[in-house]
């Protein structure tokens, strides 16, 4: 029986098969393996920048470490890419334009892959702090609330009086399928400078 | 480049002076303007101010004129002061020919709407309020070249005291400070607006009095009333009107009332008895001064003429005190001393060389004040607290004076172009006591000889109204009743009555009145009015420790009902044309932030599973037939 099905044009079919699904099997691997060898890679990139120096992260890179997202409590500590193109996002959360710039007033947006960088977004709480530092410095924002909705329907205001952060990413967390309109959001406020009291 | 406000630019203009603000941290009466990321471009502001009195209701209807000067579309963000009693129950938007009526809705959702009416590039504008006394107006979206004007209405009571009414509106402004932000002089738009204000008084009969305190004035006799006008843009000192109607014909105490539906509601206001030779108790006075940085100038200056006015007037057998804050509190005596020529030499000396600088930290003198002061035994305690009120933890500082007063009674002072209204009268409110505020230097001594001539006086207490059942009338303890100084009440009663009895006791009389209500005249406002003081009342309960979830339900209602701004509920007015502009760039839509690593995952292990079954049931197959599963090639294979 065995011998039959190693020869038989149905055991070329299921090797084929086989093949296929190993193939399948890696590449769905390869996807988090990339988003962590990305974000080492985007690390070198990140420290000339900060000395004011353009190194690409690899050779045929078309984008940039503009900040990096610290979250103490989660331990997390990543980069921000400036290119919010599919692309991008498979290597680090992007800032999305045309929010306002990391660091400035009004709200900046970033977006990250639900499953990959910003699956952390599910486990911030209400009080949690975020920290973003830029070429300008460091700033602390304070997470004030998060919520789920349709992105056909609602969009996001950009101007705030204050500086606030919203981190936006896709929604339920645990779907298997990619794609659909939910969103999920959070939205912090920056504490620290002007706000003497605290 | 967006075309429309990405960043409201109050927060870039503050950035540009160093000062990261939000409008909490503001004072009132400024105006900020933004642009495309530009906030230099100043759009001018102007104020109309139309007053109807009638009886002893205000009408107020304010337009705010916004003028954008500039090519872009802006949006504009003025914070100003009200009445603390004002209750805001109309809004609307006026942009050239077209009037757009504001609803009144909750907070964050009003909030919302607006937002997104800015992103459409709608004109809109938003109404709430920041404190009591404090509100802002924000218009986004002037379109460029053009004006907006924002219309809003307000109802207010007049004041009475010592035979005159008088009423006010606030044009001058000064800075707040918190806790820790006691010596930062916030930057901002002080507000020059033009103003044009106009007056009508609704008054049988030539007044003995009527007049401005601060700015020229035109009056004119209209009909049954007063017609008032002014043009000014001097913000030195608040508009405030006063005026006396003849002796002959003033009542003692008068009711207006107002039919909504088969509810009555009722406004009682009651003039206090003619002075009676007074009887004085001996007193404990205790004077605190306040010499924060705030004080700076003419303000110590009043205060000082104010304390060495009040030592003047105590008498042998009072004893007295006087403790100076800043940001930190000093006692002239540790204990009160008697009134003598030695006592009164030392503070004398004390009194004249005290400076205004530093921060304002109140807890401290009031902890010096009310529970450091030994005992008073029969002695009547009387607080008598000096300050322009330039704080922002109030609701910290009534829950202290609360706790605290004991048998004291507090009054405050307030000093200054504009001083904090609302914490003057909250805090002598919690504190039993009442107060006066002080608007010039010249009136000082004046206004100062009636607080304490009051003071010195047996008051009318145990006040109490005999409503019928079923009425729900605020305040709800009535305070005790000083001379020279009317008591408002409002109710809302169920069931239709004629008369109310009022009834009290001076030092060895009781007094009693019967007031009989006029149906035949509907006063419009009273219902306002009367919603206005409850809300007012309910915010009073979370300071005494009422349940916030609770109470934001009841005002939010409340508010909702009777369409009155409130700590929970704005107005918010949308255009439904949007402005013409090119495309505005929006976050419409949010890239798509899921891998397909799980998808993929799945498949492949899917496809080897398939393979692998394949594999292994291959017999299984062939006994079934070629009805089973059959793959390409597998009809070639049989």
């Amino acid at each position: 029986m065995t011998r039959r099905l190693l020869r038989g044009p149905r055991a070329i079919a299921a090797g084929g098969l086989l093949l296929l699904g190993a193939a399948l099997l890696l590449h769905g691997t390869w996807i988090p393996v990339k988003a962590a060898v990305a974000q080492v890679l985007l690390e070198r990139s990140w420290q000339a920048h900060l000395e004011g120096r353009v190194v690409k992260p690899w050779p045929w890179a078309d984008t940039q470490p503009i900040a990096r997202l610290i979250v103490p409590r989660l331990d997390v500590d990543m980069l921000v890419l400036n290119n919010a193109s599919g692309r991008s996002l498979a290597f680090g959360p992007v800032w999305v334009d045309p929010s306002a710039p990391l660091g400035g007033y009004g709200n900046s947006v970033l977006s990250g892959h639900r499953d990959t960088h910003f699956e952390f977004l599910r486990h911030l709480r209400e009080g949690d702090r975020i920290i973003v530092q830029t070429t300008e410095g460091m700033e602390t924002f304070e997470v004030r609330s998060h919520w789920v909705f349709d992105q056909r329907d609602e969009y996001i205001v950009l101007s705030t009086l204050d500086r606030r952060l919203t981190l936006l990413t896709c929604y339920p967390f645990d779907s298997i399928v990619p794609g659909g309109d939910l969103r999920f959001a959070i939205e912090a406020v920056a504490v620290g400078a002007g706000d003497r009291s605290s | 480049m967006s075309r429309l406000i990405r960043v409201v630019v109050c927060a870039l203009f503050l950035a540009g002076t160093g000062q990261a603000q939000n409008l909490d941290q503001v004072s009132s009466g400024e105006l900020w303007i933004g642009g495309d990321e530009q906030w230099a471009i100043a759009p001018v502001l102007s104020q109309q101010v139309e007053m109807t009195i009638s009886g002893i209701v205000i009408t107020t209807k304010v337009r705010q004129r916004f003028i954008n000067d500039s090519a872009q579309p802006v949006e504009a963000v003025y914070a100003f002061p009200l009445p603390d009693t004002a209750a805001v129950n109309g809004f609307r938007l006026r942009i050239g020919e077209r009037v757009i009526v504001g609803e009144i809705r909750e907070k964050q959702q009003a909030e919302r709407i607006y937002s997104r009416a800015r992103e459409e590039g709608r004109s809109a504008s938003l109404m709430k309020q920041h404190r009591a006394n404090l509100f802002t107006t924000r218009t986004a979206n002037i379109p460029p070249g053009e004006h907006i004007d924002v219309e809003f209405q307000y109802l207010d009571t007049v004041s009475y005291s010592d035979g005159l009414f008088s009423l006010r509106y606030p044009l001058a402004v000064t800075p707040r400070f918190g806790i820790s932000d006691s010596d930062v002089q916030l930057p901002g738009y002080q507000a020059a607006a033009p103003i044009s204000l106009k007056a009508t008084v609704f008054m049988p009969g030539k007044p003995d009095l009527i007049e401005s305190r601060y700015h020229d004035v035109n009056i004119v006799p209209l009909g049954p009333a007063w017609e008032v006008t002014m043009e000014s843009s001097d913000t030195q000192h608040d508009f405030e009107l006063i005026w006396m109607p003849r002796l002959e014909h003033q009542p003692k105490a008068e009711v207006f009332t107002e039919t909504v539906g088969d509810e009555t509601f009722v406004l009682m206001m009651m003039m206090p008895p003619q002075p009676v030779a007074s009887q004085a108790l001996p007193r404990d006075v205790i004077f605190v001064i306040d010499t924060s940085g705030s004080m700076h100038g003419d303000s110590i200056e009043q205060a000082t003429e104010a304390l060495l006015d009040g030592l003047s007037r105590l008498r042998r057998g009072d004893r007295f005190n006087v403790i100076e804050f800043n940001s930190d509190a000093w006692a002239l005596f540790p204990e009160p001393q008697p009134v003598n020529a030695h006592t009164r030499n030392e503070a004398e000396t004390y009194i004249s060389e005290l400076l205004a600088d530093g921060g304002t930290e109140m807890k401290v003198a009031l902890d010096l004040a009310l529970t450091q002061q030994g005992d008073s035994g029969q002695r009547l305690r009387q607080v008598i607290f000096i300050t322009d009120g330039a704080v922002g933890n109030e609701l910290e500082l009534f829950q202290q004076i609360q706790a605290d007063i004991g048998d004291a009674r507090l009054f405050t002072v307030g000093i200054g172009g504009a001083p904090n209204d609302w914490f003057m009268r909250k805090a002598a409110q919690f504190g039993r006591g009442t107060t006066l505020r002080v608007g010039d230097v010249a009136e000082t001594a004046e206004k100062l000889e009636g607080l304490f001539a009051r003071l010195e006086s047996p008051a009318l207490k145990d006040l109490c109204v005999q409503w019928p059942a079923a009425a729900e009338s605020y305040p709800q303890r009535i305070p005790d009743l000083y001379l020279a100084e009317p008591l408002v009440v409002v109710a809302r009663l169920q069931n239709q009555v004629d008369d109310v009895e009022v009834c009290g006791k001076s030092l060895n009389t009781n007094f009693s009145q019967l007031l009989t209500m006029d149906k035949r005249m509907n006063h419009p406002g009273v219902a306002t009015l009367w919603a206005r003081r409850k809300i007012e009342s309910l915010m009073d309960s979370l300071v005494e420790g009422a349940d916030t979830a609770r109470v934001q339900k009841d005002v939010t209602q409340l508010a909702l009902d009777n369409h009155l701004v409130s700590r929970w509920t704005s107005f918010v007015a949308v255009d439904s044309q949007p402005l013409q502009l090119s495309n505005p760039k929006l976050l419409r839509s949010v890239p798509q932030t899921a891998t397909p690593a799980a998808l993929l995952m799945l498949a492949g292990a899917v496809v080897i599973g398939l393979a692998l079954w394949m594999l292994l049931s291959v017999p299984g197959i062939r006994q079934k037939g070629r009805g089973g599963f059959r793959l390409p090639g597998e009809v070639d294979a049989s």
